[in-house]
């Protein structure tokens, strides 16, 4: 009997266990499903109702049709209304226009690809249309003659830049570093070449012929601040550096180095070399020959062509310098403040008809090839 | 035997060197790194943008970025500054006339926070050239005595043409490198 009252109990137990956690479950379940609609509610009012797609596009719809009809309208009475009137009128379409332009890109972020394309190409068309409309409405001024405000002539950059290259050459030859020995300005009819700091320089000279004739090796030349002047140099270089020249003419022979060109401009410079730079260069055109790729820098209205220059000898040099091939590379410029793949602006290959002929400076007779 | 062969391996790949060239436009950065490793240098064209050269030197592994040196250029240096060991400036020995230019560079780039650790070996270049400084006129014009105490630095004639003074210039930044990270000597 013991063992009955004790079974019967433990099923009481049971029943009762199993009710607690049935209710207990719903318990659960009741709260879960309260805070499911709390949280719906609240979705419902935190959630912005312009991200609606559905009220998105009905609104757009209503402000395009609302601008077509408009159109249509002032299209249909363009007599009836002033000129004026006509063009307020469109101003305010246009604007309308724009807003719409704008809520299409606010909402591009929640509505679908293809909303967002057609909304846009529905801008586009009625933008179009309110073009032409405006074009047919408001006729475009007749033409007519008015007197143009003068130009104001820019202020040249590179003279600034050239006067602070000199005033840093100034600093230079205080400091005792490389002092040549005459000053650019004085002494205008004395040697012109000169070897200062081991190099041969020809610098602030005008209007002459300067010719340099050479088979010394290892031959280092500098021409600085010259005005209007031609220079033939024949015979190899190893390095050249070009700075100042305003309006010159210089014809050189192979350069085994590289050649430094900075400040120049209306001038033409004939040159063979292993490596060309050119910075802030204007108006100038270049006959090449050289083993690498040109550079530009800072430079514009710059011309490239062939190299076009000839001398007793000259072929020997071009070989000796390794530089006898035409390699093509006159017109493979590099224009290092154009970094596109389409055409720098600032250079361009010289027109055939526009080239010089080959330059023969076998006969050249100039100045200042003494102490040589 | 397992844990010591992973120490080595880790070494053997520790055994990197990032070497940062820089200088003014013709100073001959591209043709040193080409000489040296024994690449034609007489198609150089003037360096737009950077070249990469990995090199074995001694027992290194050394990575050289050869940046280009044109005005254009100058200010895109700050982005090869991180993690280098060393800083190899050349000077076109021979152009006196930028020589003022090339110490405010200089002195520019030795103020980067990124390039404080880094040894420094200044390449005189050019010397092959009659008209060029030599490097004890080219530390004087570049104001090399009042550099930071606790710098590295060495200043080397050289010519990238003969080859002259590359090996003594590599020599050092790498020992000194060497010394620095991996107290090797």
């Amino acid at each position: 009997m013991a063992s009955d009252n004790t079974e019967e109990y433990d099923k009481e137990m049971l029943e009762k266990k199993h009710a607690e956690r049935l209710e207990r479950l719903a318990l659960i379940n009741k709260s879960r499903l309260e805070e499911a609609s709390i949280r719906k509610s609240q979705a419902a009012e935190t959630s912005d109702p312009r991200e609606s797609v559905d009220v998105f596009l009905s609104a757009f719809t209503q402000r395009k049709e609302s601008v077509e009809k408009e159109l249509a309208s002032a299209l249909e009475k363009k007599n009836a209304l002033e000129q004026t009137l006509i063009k307020e009128h469109l101003d305010s379409l246009a604007l309308e226009l724009s807003a719409m332009e704008k809520l299409v890109a606010d909402a591009s972020y929640f509505l679908p690809a293809y909303d967002v394309r057609s909304s846009q190409t529905a801008v586009l068309k009625l933008k179009d249309e309110l073009a032409t409309a405006s074009a047919e409405l408001i006729p475009k001024k007749k033409f007519s003659f008015r007197s143009k405000a003068a130009k104001k002539q820019p202020i040249p950059t590179t003279a600034a830049d050239s006067t602070t290259g000199e005033i840093k050459d100034e600093k230079q030859n205080n400091g005792g570093v490389s002092s040549p020995s005459t000053s650019p300005v004085s002494k205008e009819d004395s040697m012109a070449v000169q070897e200062s700091n081991n190099r041969e320089r020809i610098q602030g000279k005008q209007n002459s012929v300067f010719v340099r004739d050479s088979d010394v090796l290892g031959a280092e030349l500098t021409l600085s601040h010259l005005k209007n002047c031609r220079v033939y140099l024949r015979g190899r270089l190893t390095t050249f550096y070009i700075h100042g020249l305003r309006n010159c003419q210089i014809f050189a022979g192979p350069v085994t180095g590289s050649v430094f060109i900075d400040d120049v401009e209306g001038s033409t410079l004939v040159l063979a070399s292993h490596q060309i730079r050119i910075h802030s260069t204007k108006a100038t055109d270049f006959y090449l020959r050289v083993r690498s790729r040109p550079i530009v820098e800072y430079t514009t209205n710059v011309r490239f062509a062939p190299y076009a220059f000839s001398y007793p000898g000259m072929q020997e040099d071009l070989v000796a310098a390794n530089l006898a091939e035409e390699t093509g590379l006159w017109e493979k410029v590099d224009d290092f403040r154009w970094l596109r793949a389409v055409q720098s602006p600032n250079w361009t290959s010289l027109p055939l008809k526009e080239r010089i002929p080959v330059e023969d400076g076998s006969s050249v007779q100039g100045l200042g090839c003494d102490g040589l | 035997m397992g844990l010591l062969t992973i120490i080595r391996k880790v070494k053997r790949k520790e055994k990197e060197m990032r070497i940062l060239m820089v200088g003014l436009d013709n100073a001959g950065k591209t043709t040193i790194v080409k000489r040296i490793n024994g690449e034609d240098t007489s198609r150089i064209s003037p360096t737009l943008g950077f070249n990469i050269k990995t090199m074995q030197f001694k027992r290194y592994r050394l990575n050289i970025w050869d940046v280009g040196g044109q005005k254009t250029l100058r200010s895109y240096w700050r982005n090869y500054y991180e993690q280098t060991d060393g800083l190899v400036w050349v000077v076109d020995s021979s152009d006196t006339r930028r020589l003022q230019d090339c110490r405010d560079e200089l002195h520019g780039l030795l103020k980067e926070e990124k390039l404080i650790g880094a040894s420094l070996l200044i390449f005189a270049n050019k010397q092959d050239l009659k008209g060029s400084l030599n490097p004890e006129e080219i530390a004087k014009v570049l104001d090399l005595h009042v550099m930071d105490k606790d710098r590295h630095w060495q200043i080397l004639g050289c010519s990238a043409v003969t080859g002259e003074g590359l090996l003594d210039g590599f020599n050092w930044l790498v020992s000194d490198i060497g010394s620095r990270i991996y107290m090797l000597g």
